[in-house]
């Protein structure tokens, strides 16, 4: 499957999940906007560093 | 466990408590359903826990983004990641998604071989669906720890044992 297919997938799911897991304990609507928009960047940031330290690997090993 | 650290716990709890209440009752709710309706409304539709506590909006979020998910890697897979036979694993990561997940198994394709072009979209599809249902499970959770907070407030306020 295509590599932007998967990117994407990424930043949808990252997104959804972001938002699940910051609406249900921020009850101020503004805030956890803000705070699902930092735990976003977080976890595609987090997956994108992972994914790059095993292509790193694979090219590397 | 000693005794400051069980009064410790107990005061983190009161505050979760009120914290909760305090939440509950800036977001409109007045009514207090049992938490095992809670639980099972939660279950079945995602976001209906939160929609039954009052949070009307969040609910519909939690329901449009849950549906929308699940929905898209059972039709990218055209019914086939849904299948406790060839994904068992997934198949109970996948069960917490609930209503969605019942219909998925109403129109599941059975044992049949998936054609190629859906074997190709079949990671995704499976990544999605069970994303779909953990994050629900998260809310059922949630919705569950929500009722047995206010009624708890509930039980106080008319004297009752809780």
């Amino acid at each position: 499957m295509s590599l932007p297919l998967w990117i994407a997938s990424l930043l949808y799911l990252s997104a959804v999940t972001s938002w699940v897991c910051v609406a249900v304990r921020e009850p101020d609507d503004r805030q956890a906007l803000r705070r699902a928009a930092s735990f976003f960047v977080l976890l595609v940031g987090g997956i994108a560093g992972f994914g790059a330290l095993v292509f790193l690997f694979e090219a590397l090993v | 466990m000693s005794r400051e650290h069980g009064a410790a716990r107990s005061l983190v709890l009161m505050h979760a408590d009120v914290e909760v209440d305090v939440e509950l009752e800036a977001s409109g709710a007045r009514r207090r359903p049992h938490p095992w309706l809670s639980l099972v409304l939660a279950w079945l539709v995602p976001g209906a826990g939160h929609w039954l506590l009052g949070q009307r909006w969040r609910g519909v979020s939690f329901f449009v983004l849950l549906v929308m998910t699940f929905a898209f890697g059972w039709g990218a897979s055209a019914g086939h990641a849904v299948s406790l036979e060839h994904h068992p694993v997934a198949f109970w990561l996948q069960l917490p998604a609930g209503g969605p997940m019942l219909l998925a198994l109403g129109f599941a394709p059975g044992l049949a071989v998936p054609p190629p072009e859906v074997v190709a979209r079949l990671d995704l599809a499976l990544t999605f669906t069970m994303v779909a249902g953990l994050l629900n499970l998260l809310l059922v959770h949630d919705a569950w720890e929500r009722a047995v907070v206010l009624r708890r407030g509930a039980c106080a306020e008319r004297g009752r044992p809780r």
